[in-house]
């Protein structure tokens, strides 16, 4: 067992050198940037301290961003894991073209958030949107989604939610295949109806599944970028800027790198508590498992 | 589309089970607009002529010009090999680190390896705007900014941890027995490893190697940062059509539907396993 | 057995599966290897994606490697906010990623600041005698020392000033004339003071289809998210804006009661939003229109009137100047002092470039006769070389009014800051037209951003 033991350790290596030490310079480098003010196009370095994290602290702008991202992962994950689901059961089923089905479901993970961004951009036009199209036909008033204040954020929502539902939808779907099938016939037989076998059988034997799916979805949400920054730009007038976008604003177009690096510290304090609770949640269930 | 359920099977009233197959192609027809429609509305965008539709209905002229221009004029060709190399590096790099880890996983269970683990876990949590600013600082200093190789560094410690994950889970299902036996027959650790172990695992590295590929060929914050125009990738490259410029509506539209092409391939063979890898494995 | 044997399939599929994407990536590489030709000196050259003044240069790009075959250009084709960010993260990392730079005003200070710029002198002194004759051809560059020690480091190929845009079908059809005349007590006309542009807008704002909602606006600005301060900032300067950053005491001037700078600013401001959300002219989703919105709505008849940068954006091949398309000078106010902004774009390189003579024949043939005829003819744009510029308006390719506009356009702020200003009065102004704040706030808050930019009371 010994020579298990080193044998292991030699192949690990390569992983903690390359990975572990790396990213953990990387981000020793972030905090040490964030105890500094350093901007290389005004030409400023040096060292001031914690004022940074109490500048951002006190930065309105920040904070709300902050608050957008939560409501943002909390929209995204909450409708998408209902919806993913319905979709799950409604394919798990069976029926002649389910398969088909599934296929069509799936098909927005094809077009990669870049591409989707851009294309729902267009979707979302006022004057030449396939929406604003459609509710002129249906006889509604023409609303601006991209450019109102109050609904932009929620328009670049809904295409997160349209492009990555299926991957959710996916990992129900699974979850529904690795269920046995006997506690399910075995209802059918007691005469459950199908809401009470969702509810009292399939839903409970799901748990783990479902809460890990929706915690991996929640913490790949939460660094969500792409979709705004294509999308609006975290506009209009900064009403849609979500904590990875302010910190890019910050580093790349004004170039305040200390003031980046203590926003993107602020993102990975809260992303570690979401994966402690991720972490301690899943090993619960794979200990149970074993 | 013939529809059939079980329930109607079983007996029930017919209208009822009527009501149920009307309400069923109507949830599944709502299903299909909702996913398809944005791919409808881009292909129509993509063929169209001088002016834009400005109601519900065809444009007035159809055209091949975005065709034109993102295949020929300024070939999007060129950006989607940048994505496609600088994923397949990742790739090559990620397996190298990430399989021989996994095996470690899979095979050592003391306390300290599954606390190593665990950190690795952590870092597949990471917000990545966090790396952004001193790794962009970083391939400054080493001058490396807009080169493939910057992007393969970055993608590397991006996606290593979930492929170790994916890995482990991977030697998890092959059974010690298997090596014992080897050992007991006297071949070395080394050749156990290269010999029993590896061909074992293929089917799952390949599947990890086409997530990597994936998320690398996908990827856009890094690359928005990091790349001028040597290693441009297409995301990249398309998220710039929006610009103040020119009329690219219809190239944009284009582009986006070609860019679909490689990941067809992907997908059909990922399917399957994309819940299994997304999850970590919790789903056997 | 079956667990074998599905393993089996897996395998072979997700062989085929990778071979197909070798195979792909193999026939990509090979197209893209075969495009990159032989060793010469290559220049990277940056440029504005899609940008129609630059494009006859770069299909021109040819002629020019024939007559230098050791040179190949390499056009960079970037969105503007990124073309500026990137140009400055070249020069204050020295990256070594870039050999040239091409910037409009808003990108001179902090490439200049930076140190990293190649002076081009003894090539201006070998091929044009002297700085001085070199700067007398160019519209502002006599009266701007850009460097502070006489050095060129940037050469302007493009000169813009803020124009007015409109349809001539509907400012020449004589019903709309008639109709007009009896309604406002005047002729209907390319407006001369910003009253008229009011009295236009307003009067073609209309409901063509009579479903409630406006389909022909009057008057839009292009003020996509990452444009807008920009235009914020020149359709303030019209409005006696003065380019005054600092009053005399270093405070920033658009924060101080009364200053003019401030004045002209808030009364700028105050008219459009008036526009927007008083006599509702504009679009209210101005702040998604960019270049491109704004080309297809003209193309599908949505706008009467435009204000924009000259030649940047009228030269779409069905809205050819002149044509189905007139032009008018931007209006000043009354009493303003200061002329508009005037912008340029330039080109320069970069100090760590390999090949300085390469740079040097670069920007000489962006600024020949023969490239700068090719891009007036081809999208209007103004040349920012007098002697060139009157010759293109005798042969009708630029409108007279563009020479008075360049003669007395005022060149913005000349500060190192001056990119993360704008961005500070991208964010506020997009507030403004979006009615999330009024003029008066908007003012305050671009100031409180100044402020904070700055470092300033």
């Amino acid at each position: 067992m010994r020579e298990l033991e080193k044998s292991t350790i030699i192949l690990v290596l390569p992983a903690i050198v390359a990975v572990l030490a790396f990213t953990s310079y990387l981000l020793g480098q972030a905090f040490y940037l964030s105890l500094r003010e350093y901007s290389p196009l005004v030409r400023i370095d040096e060292f001031i301290g914690f004022r940074n994290y109490v500048e951002i602290v006190g930065n309105e702008e920040f904070l709300r961003s902050i608050l957008r991202i939560v409501i943002y992962t909390g929209i995204v994950v909450g409708i998408g894991s209902l919806l993913a689901m319905g979709m799950a059961l409604l394919v798990f089923k069976g029926f002649r073209g389910a398969n088909i089905l599934k296929i069509v479901i799936i098909s927005p993970m094809l077009l990669i958030p870049a591409a989707g961004g851009t294309v729902w951009t267009l979707l979302y036009n006022y004057e030449f949107g396939l929406i604003n199209h459609v509710a002129k036909w249906l006889g509604f008033a023409r609303i601006s989604y991209l450019s109102s204040p109050e609904r932009a954020f929620y328009a670049v929502i809904l295409t997160d939610i349209w492009s990555w539902t299926p991957l959710l939808f996916l990992i129900f779907f699974a979850g529904l295949h690795s269920l046995p099938p006997d506690s399910l016939e075995a209802a059918e037989i007691d005469g459950a109806t199908s809401w009470q076998k969702f509810w009292y059988v399939t839903l409970p034997l799901m748990r783990p599944i479902v809460v890990i799916g929706v915690l991996i979805k929640s913490v790949d949400t939460f660094r969500t970028f792409d979709y705004i920054w294509i999308m609006t730009k975290g506009g209009p007038g900064g009403n849609s800027h979500v904590i990875g976008t302010i910190t890019y604003r910050s580093a790349f177009r004004f170039f305040r790198y200390g003031e980046a690096a203590s926003m993107s510290i602020v993102s990975l304090m809260i992303s570690l508590v979401m994966s402690m609770i991720f972490l301690w949640y899943y090993t619960r269930v794979t200990r149970r498992q074993v | 589309m013939v529809l059939y359920s079980r329930d109607a099977e079983t007996g029930m009233t017919t209208i009822l089970a009527l009501l149920r197959r009307i309400g069923l192609v109507v949830v599944i027809m709502m299903l299909i607009i909702w996913s398809l429609f944005p791919f409808a509305y881009a292909l129509l965008l993509s063929f169209c002529g001088s002016v834009l539709p400005t109601k519900l209905g065809l444009p007035a002229a159809f055209s091949l010009d975005a065709y034109k221009m993102v295949l020929f004029e300024d070939p999007i060709v060129r950006y989607l090999v940048n994505s496609a190399l600088i994923a397949l590096f990742t790739c090559i790099v990620v397996s190298l680190i990430s399989i021989p880890a996994g095996y470690s996983f899979s095979r050592n269970n003391s306390r300290g390896f599954s606390l190593l683990f665990c950190t690795f876990l952590v870092l597949r949590m990471l917000p990545w705007i966090a790396l952004v600013v001193p790794l962009f600082i970083l391939m400054g200093r080493a001058r490396l900014l807009d080169t493939k190789a910057s992007l393969v560094i970055t993608y590397t410690i991006m996606q290593a941890p979930l492929a170790i994950w994916l890995m482990k889970g991977f030697f998890d299902t092959i059974p010690v027995e298997l090596e014992e036996a080897a050992l007991v027959d006297g071949a070395s650790r080394l050749t156990i490893l290269i010999k029993v172990v590896f061909p074992l695992a293929i089917s799952g590295a390949i599947v990890m190697i086409l997530f990597v590929w994936l998320f690398s060929y996908i990827e856009f914050l890094f690359a928005l940062s990091f790349t001028r125009m040597k290693a441009m990738t297409f995301p990249v490259k398309i998220a710039g059509y929006q610009s103040k410029g020119k009329t690219l509506w219809r190239a944009m539209s284009g582009a986006s539907l070609i860019s679909m092409i490689p990941l067809i391939f992907l997908f059909v063979f990922l399917t399957k396993r994309i819940a299994r890898g997304l999850t970590l494995g919790a789903i056997k | 057995m079956n667990k074998i044997k599905g393993k089996k399939t897996g395998i072979s599929f997700g062989c085929m599966a990778l071979a197909g994407c070798m195979v792909f990536m193999a026939a990509l590489f090979i197209s893209g290897a075969r495009a990159e030709g032989k060793a010469r000196t290559k220049i990277i050259l940056p440029s504005m994606m899609g940008w129609v003044c630059i494009k006859p240069a770069i299909d021109r790009t040819a002629d020019f490697e024939k007559e230098h075959p050791d040179i190949k250009i390499e056009w960079l084709e970037l969105p503007y906010a990124e073309l500026h960010e990137k140009q400055f993260l070249e020069a204050s990392m020295g990256a070594g990623a870039l050999d040239m730079a091409m910037t409009d005003a808003t990108g001179i200070p902090p490439l200049k600041n930076s140190g990293m710029m190649l002076p081009l002198n003894k090539f201006v002194e070998r091929d044009f005698g002297s700085v001085e004759a070199w700067n007398e051809r160019f519209y502002w560059l006599n009266e701007i020392d850009l460097d502070g020690e006489g050095n060129v480091l940037f050469v302007p190929f493009h000169a813009n000033v803020p124009f007015g845009v409109y349809r001539k079908d509907l400012f020449e059809d004589p019903k709309e004339k008639a109709n007009f005349k009896a309604k406002y007590g005047y002729d209907l006309a390319p407006p001369e003071t910003w009253e008229q542009v009011r009295d236009v807008a307003r009067f073609f704002t209309r409901d063509l289809d009579g479903d409630g909602e406006i389909d022909q606006w009057g008057i839009t600005w292009q003020a996509a998210s990452d444009w807008v301060g920009g235009m914020w900032i020149s359709v303030a300067s019209s409005f006696g804006m003065s380019m005054e950053l600092l009053d005399e005491q270093g405070r920033v001037a658009l924060g101080v009661e009364g200053h003019p700078a401030r004045e002209g600013a808030l009364k700028g401001s105050q008219y459009w939003y008036d526009l927007m959300y008083k006599d509702k002219c504009m679009p209210p989703f101005l702040i998604t229109i960019g270049v491109p919105e704004q080309w297809e709505m003209w193309k599908a008849g949505k706008i009467a009137m435009s204000i924009d940068f000259w030649g940047d954006y009228w030269a779409h091949p069905d809205l050819k100047i002149p044509g189905e398309v007139g032009s008018f000078v931007a209006p000043l106010a009354p009493g303003a002092t200061a002329g508009h902004w005037g912008s340029w774009w330039t080109v320069a390189g970069f100090k760590e470039a390999k090949n300085h003579e390469a740079i040097w024949e670069i920007i000489k043939w962006l600024t020949s006769k023969e490239i700068q005829a090719a891009m007036s003819e081809g999208s209007g744009q103004g040349s920012p070389i007098k002697a060139y510029n009157k010759d293109f308006m005798e042969k009708g390719w630029v409108s007279e009014s563009l020479h008075d506009g360049l003669m007395h356009a005022v060149y913005p702020w000349h500060v190192t800051e001056f990119p993360l200003l704008f961005e500070v009065a991208n964010t506020e102004s997009g507030k403004m037209i979006t009615d999330q704040q009024s003029p008066t706030e908007t003012i305050d808050s671009i100031a409180k951003g100044f402020r904070k930019v700055l470092k300033k009371k």
